[in-house]
């Protein structure tokens, strides 16, 4: 039997960063379900790509007050040399 | 002192030139994501690539230098930084956790590692004579892995001569010691 391999914390926000760029914006469930990941491991991962202005954390103005993500420009820029890597990072199991 | 150039040499320098603004542009490429992301995985990465650059750079100056002497100390430094850093993409792969600890030991590779190993064997072994030789062995290398970090001064060599004749000395008596408990069985 199989074992999926162990995601590393740079594969999930790749694969985050990703989700975002398909969207305007997501919900953190949504983004959750998409990325397979837990909603506590996606938030603290969330709030560290927000402080570095990577992406936008808002909250919704209906009673749920569900978290919303929106990518930022330097978001989309860091994406795009991601992708520029991701062969190489892929190579090296990074990506 | 540089040497004269010839086709032959022209072509490594230029081989050796590409690669090293090849391998420096990975590093720059990584570095800006790394910048924005703090992920420790890229760092490595262009950790492992800083040490291939280095070991182009020591590829050119071993071309490039008169001195017999500081050519084969550059020469040397060439593979050991290139092996050092394949070790550490191999790592990286495997279990990116451990390579700060698994740095400093690479540092030294390939003598501090057959340092290490011979006198890892040699706790291993049962045989007093065998554990001592190991033990020998285990020393003469860490000797070699510091002589090869002086080998531009005249105590390096010196130290790598006498260290490759005790450890000639060494693996005779090694070979000898092995070969007599073959023969005494029979």
């Amino acid at each position: 039997m199989s074992r999926a391999k162990k995601r590393s914390r740079l594969q999930i926000v790749i694969e985050v960063l990703e989700a975002l760029s398909q969207y305007d914006k997501l919900h953190a469930t949504e983004l959750s379900l998409m990325v397979k990941l837990s909603y506590d491991r996606l938030k603290s991962i969330l709030e560290d790509l927000s402080e570095r202005g990577l992406l936008i954390l808002e909250r919704s103005k209906n009673e749920h007050k569900s978290l919303i993500i929106k990518l930022t420009p330097d978001g989309d820029r860091l994406l795009e040399e991601l992708r520029r890597l991701k062969k190489l990072l892929e190579d090296y199991g990074l990506a | 002192m540089i040497v004269m150039l010839t086709p032959y040499t022209v072509a490594v320098l230029v081989s050796s030139a590409t690669c090293l603004i090849l391998f420096c542009y990975i590093i720059y490429k990584l570095l800006k994501v790394h910048v924005k992301l703090q992920a420790k995985s890229l760092l490595y990465l262009s950790s492992s690539f800083m040490l291939l650059a280095i070991s182009q750079v020591f590829s050119i100056l071993s071309v490039i230098v008169e001195s017999a002497r500081l050519s084969l100390t550059f020469y040397t430094a060439t593979s050991s930084f290139a092996a050092i850093a394949f070790l550490l993409m191999v790592i990286s792969v495997i279990q990116e956790e451990r390579i700060a600890l698994a740095f400093p030991t690479l540092m030294l590779v390939p003598d501090f590692l057959a340092c290490i190993l011979a006198a890892i064997a040699s706790t291993l072994c049962r045989s007093r004579q065998l554990k001592a030789y190991l033990l020998a062995l285990s020393m003469i290398h860490l000797v070699r892995c510091f002589s090869a970090t002086l080998m531009s001064l005249d105590l390096g060599a010196l130290m790598l001569a006498s260290a490759e004749l005790v450890r000639a000395f060494a693996t005779l008596l090694f070979a000898a010691f092995h070969v007599s408990r073959v023969v005494s069985r029979e």
